[in-house]
């Protein structure tokens, strides 16, 4: 009995073996026959040395577009690592979604519609083969090509001394849409949505006519008496709110976007996106976050804000202001847009040449990408122009340049810092635009252009653009800490001089990004310096903060949490500066996730909790009423630590090598991806309760006085809201007496004259 | 590795031994320099928001903020200077540690070594050796070589990054630029080949490849 068993299973072992074996055992020098057709397209040579191997480069000379039922010749061509110039080097297959194919000599054969190799062409790496156009030139025309080269013993070798590899190649139609017929994920979520959004309002607005029995007209005669002042405002109020709700908004989508790279990132070689749409997400992303969420925030504040600390009734400029606002959606618009053209932009925030100045493999929606680029320039430009006049020439009596309150100081420097750089990249962007769009040559590798010119345009002014990012939560950090501590700010000329300071140093230092481009020594070494001089002026921040502090009575509500948290953060963010400023490590560390963590560090960590401060600070300004402050301590404390979870990681990924910008990642960073993966996906999820928060006290929360706070700058000194005209009659600045001041010597003294000219 | 290990490591790459030797090296002070700031300046804040609390029915300072007047200044030039100066002169100190792993980095030609033609497109690395040979992805060197790339690219720009040598060098379209580095200074074995510079589809996989540093000199 054990006999017999013994010997079945044994007959069976061998049956399994023989069958696994049997297709493998003889090398196909003939060609694949149609027993292998889809052994073949579910598995590739797997014969041939296990999985794909990236060292065998395979190419076809496809036609860039193809003419109804033309016949191409079409040339293969394998190059690979494993030498063998003798007899059986390799041999292919060849299918196509279109047309047909046809042997081009006695090297290929057809069988079954696919070409593959003949015993004369299994010593060749390189076949001429002919395909004849389908008779639609609509179409889009689908290569897939397997090659392997083998080592010429004639058998099949998994051990590695046999190499395949498979490639795709796309041929369109002269007269081909691109797009249309395959509808990615995203769009499909962004159709689904907006079918939401649509049926939801259609039930709000039928509801309310059933329920009031008002006719459809009245309900929407009812939305637009509300909604046309918001359109049409040109009040520096309504427009900050709008830029704040713009911006909101914006840092939510984005915010999604992060969570969706997130989750392609959660294990290695995840397939939840395509490469393609991955490239796209990160630079939506960034983008995103950047101009869309990050600036408007900074601007809405800024418009809100600005006109009320320097006793002004409006900008310069209202109506050019309403301009620069409208622009910012329309240029959202333009850039989101590339979603339904077959893919967003693809080139990174950064945008570098010559990638994204040659068509040949950048997303359709690139082109939309630069395009809403220029437009939200414009917008900038035109809001620098705005408030650098209105705070050179609006301020109220008593306000001189030194009595500025520190918000107002740093919205001062990053206008003339956006002044000065952002019509650098308008301009870069309109030349991308022409070689996009035109034809022109200014980033034609082809042509002999310099692709490190973009970069020199773009750092130039992308330095700049991350202390414009920084500056105003600087600023809002100074007011509130001042504020909070119940004591003036330590040192308010240092600050000044500071961020003036700051903004200088912010031209000279930009080629830090660009440390590995092969740029002359002694340059690379200036920069080196000037970078990290940087740090004095920002160390000087840190500790006027802090020695705020000093002798206060502090209160530690959610507003001054979040600048505290600001100030704790931002410290770390600007030391990893320093480490990547340091060209020895900057040459390892540039372009990971090292670089990811220290940006996000002093963008999050201090812009994004800048500005929740700024949020809970002068909510009761805008609205008459407090935050909730339970609410507000959850929110900080769930970001604060999610927010370091998510990020700091992130540092230790980027010493172990891991690039940015990828889709995937070494199997042995997976534990630190999964963590940093659920991290984030915590931290964006708290981000509601803000959202939360605002909603709910906007109209129920406790009343606020004028200056709840006890504040100084003047839009303590108007109600809270502000009357339409911001000031029921324009204030003028006190100054403190000195002689309460018992701890320092050097104060200034002299009160101004009642409407004392401020001039520059 | 554990999560927590993974946390708590700090992985320098090998090659950052060479910046100089032992606890005083570039890498290492950098590291200690980030502590001793982030200390300093975590447990001021800590101290001074615990030792100012504001305690219930305590009164304002005498110089508090109120609406519409310009505080007085409040500061002291000598603590002011010394947090200007100090900071200052360790940025120098920095930067001049900075300098000396450059002169070797920045020397490529010192005439010994083996050369080792770099050819990126998209998406994939051609490696062309001193003797005509050709590799695509596999990068296959002898030990102990001072081995020199000369970087070129065919299409768009790449980045030619081996994590574990801390060598990174963008790869320029038009322009052949150059690094150099010396197997001698890891064990023999195979190490990864990023591309860092953002090149398209491929990047991220396609463009992965490996350096192979054999055990026995050539
Ligand atoms: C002490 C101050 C700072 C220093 C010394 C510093 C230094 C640097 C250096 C050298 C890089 C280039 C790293 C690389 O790509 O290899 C970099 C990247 C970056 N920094 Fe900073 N930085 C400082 C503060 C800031 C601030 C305040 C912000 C913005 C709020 C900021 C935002 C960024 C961003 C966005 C990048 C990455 C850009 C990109 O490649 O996409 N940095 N920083
Ligand atoms: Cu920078
Ligand atoms: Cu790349």
């Amino acid at each position: 009995m054990k006999l017999r068993n013994a010997a079945l299973m044994l007959a069976l072992v061998a049956l399994l073996i023989g069958a696994s074996v049997m297709p493998n055992a003889t090398s196909r020098s003939g060609g694949i026959d149609s027993t292998l057709e889809s052994s073949v397209e579910a598995n590739g040579c797997a014969c041939h040395g296990g999985d794909a191997s990236s060292s065998v480069g395979l190419s076809l000379n496809t036609p860039a577009n193809f003419t109804a039922g033309e016949t191409y010749t079409l040339t293969i061509t394998m190059e690979s690592s494993i030498a063998n110039d003798g007899e059986n080097q390799g041999g292919f297959f060849l299918s196509t979604t279109q047309g047909s194919l046809a042997s081009g000599d006695n090297s290929t054969q057809l069988i079954d519609g696919y070409l593959t190799h003949t015993t004369t062409g299994n010593d060749q790496r390189s076949w001429n083969v002919s395909w004849t156009a389908p008779s639609d030139d609509t179409r889009i025309a689908d290569f897939t090509l397997y090659g392997n080269s083998v080592n010429g013993n004639g058998a099949s070798d998994v051990d590695g001394s046999d190499q395949w590899n498979r490639a795709t190649f796309a041929v369109h139609g002269a007269n081909a849409v691109v797009g249309p017929h395959e509808i990615s994920d995203l769009r499909k979520a962004l159709y689904l949505s907006l079918v939401v959004i649509g049926t939801l309002a259609a039930v709000v607005v039928g509801n309310r006519v059933v329920s009031t029995g008002q006719s459809v007209e009245e309900v929407f005669g009812d939305y637009w008496t509300y909604l046309k002042p918001w359109l049409t405002t040109t009040d520096h109020k309504q427009i900050g709110l709008l830029y704040i709700g713009t911006g909101l908004f914006f840092f939510f989508v984005s915010g999604l976007l992060a969570m969706a790279m997130r989750f392609q990132l959660m294990e290695p070689d995840n397939d939840f996106m395509t490469n393609t749409q991955f490239n796209s997400t990160f630079t939506m992303h960034g983008t995103t976050m950047v101009f869309l969420a990050g600036m408007p925030i900074i601007f809405g504040f800024a418009n809100y804000l600005v006109p009320l600390q320097i006793g002004a009734r409006d900008l310069a400029f209202p109506r050019l202001n309403a301009l620069s606002y409208w622009l910012l959606p329309t240029g959202a618009i333009v850039i989101y847009a590339g979603y339904f053209t077959g893919g967003a932009g693809d080139v990174g925030w950064t945008g570098y040449v010559p990638y994204s100045s040659g068509e040949r493999s950048t997303s359709p929606g690139t082109d939309l990408w630069v395009a809403g680029q220029i437009m939200l320039g414009a917008s900038s430009t035109l809001t620098a122009i705005n408030f650098v006049t209105m705070i050179m020439r609006m301020r109220a009596p008593g306000v001189t340049l030194m009595r500025m309150p520190l918000f107002t100081w740093s919205i001062t420097v990053a206008v003339f810092l956006l002044l000065l750089a952002i019509p650098v990249f308008t301009v870069a962007l309109i030349l991308l635009f022409a070689d996009r769009t035109f034809g022109s040559l200014y980033f034609s590798v082809e042509a002999g252009a310099d692709p490190i010119l973009w970069q020199h345009l773009f750092w130039y002014f992308g330095h700049p653009e991350v202390y414009i990012l920084i500056l105003p939560a600087f600023g809002v950090i100074s007011d509130v800490v001042a504020t909070f501590a119940r004591r003036p700010i330590f040192g308010y000329t240092s600050m000044v001089y500071a961020m003036a300071s700051i903004g200088l140093i912010s031209y000279v230092v930009y080629a830090h990004h660009m440390f590995t481009a092969g740029a002359d020594p002694l340059f690379r070494f200036f920069v080196m310096l000037t970078t990290m001089l940087v740090a004095v002026p920002t160390g000087v921040k840190i500790f006027n903060w802090l020695a705020t502090l000093m002798g206060g009575s502090i209160t530690t509500n959610t507003a001054m949490l979040f600048s505290l948290g600001a100030i704790a953060t931002f410290t770390i963010g600007g030391i990893t500066g320093i480490v990547v400023a340091s060209i020895p490590m900057d040459i390892h560390l540039h372009d990971t996730y090292f670089v990811v963590a220290h940006f996000h560090y002093v963008l999050i960590g201090g812009t994004l909790f800048g500005f929740f401060s700024g949020i809970y600070y002068w909510f009761p300004k805008v609205t008459g009423r407090f935050m909730d402050e339970k609410l507000g301590l959850a929110h900080f404390l769930t970001s604060f630590f999610g927010f370091h979870a998510a990020f700091y990681p992130m540092h230790i990924l980027g010493m172990m090598g891991m690039p940015r910008r990828y889709a995937t990642y070494d199997a042995s960073m997976a534990e630190l991806n999964e963590f940093v993966s659920y991290s984030a996906f915590f931290f964006g999820a708290v981000q509601l309760l803000l959202v939360w928060n605002i909603l709910r006290s906007w109209n129920g929360g406790e009343k606020a006085g004028a200056d709840p706070w006890g504040g100084w700058s003047l839009e303590w000194t108007t109600s809270s809201p502000p009357p339409h005209n911001s000031f029921t009659e324009i204030p003028t600045l006190q100054v403190a007496d000195s002689s309460v001041d018992e701890e320092h010597e050097s104060t200034s003294t002299s009160a101004p004259t009642a409407g004392e000219e401020s001039t520059s | 590795m554990s999560l927590v290990g993974d946390l708590l490591s700090l992985p320098i790459p090998t090659s950052w031994e060479a910046f100089s030797d032992g606890p005083l090296s570039l890498s290492q002070q950098v590291f200690y320099w980030s502590v001793i700031i982030t200390i300093f300046v975590f447990g001021w804040l800590a101290y001074a928001v615990y030792q100012y609390r504001r305690k219930e029915g305590d009164p304002d300072p005498p110089d508090a903020p109120k609406a519409g007047v310009f505080p007085a200044e409040r500061a002291d030039h000598t603590i002011e200077l010394a947090w200007t100066i100090g900071p200052l002169l360790l940025v120098c100190w920095i930067t001049w540690l900075s300098l000396g792993p450059l002169d070797d980095y920045w020397d490529v030609d010192q005439g010994d070594e083996m050369t080792v033609q770099v050819l990126a497109r998209q998406w994939s690395w051609e490696f062309t050796y001193e003797d005509g040979s050709t590799t695509y992805g596999t990068l296959e060197l002898p030990p102990d070589t001072r081995v020199k790339f000369e970087l070129e690219s065919e299409d768009v720009i790449h980045s030619f990054y081996l994590p574990a040598f801390g060598i990174k060098e963008d790869v320029v379209p038009n322009t052949t630029t150059a690094t150099w580095f010396d197997t001698g200074t890891v064990a023999p074995g195979t190490y990864p080949i990023y591309c860092a510079e953002y090149c398209g589809d491929g990047h991220s996989d396609q463009m992965l490849g490996e350096v192979i540093i054999t055990g026995t000199a050539a």
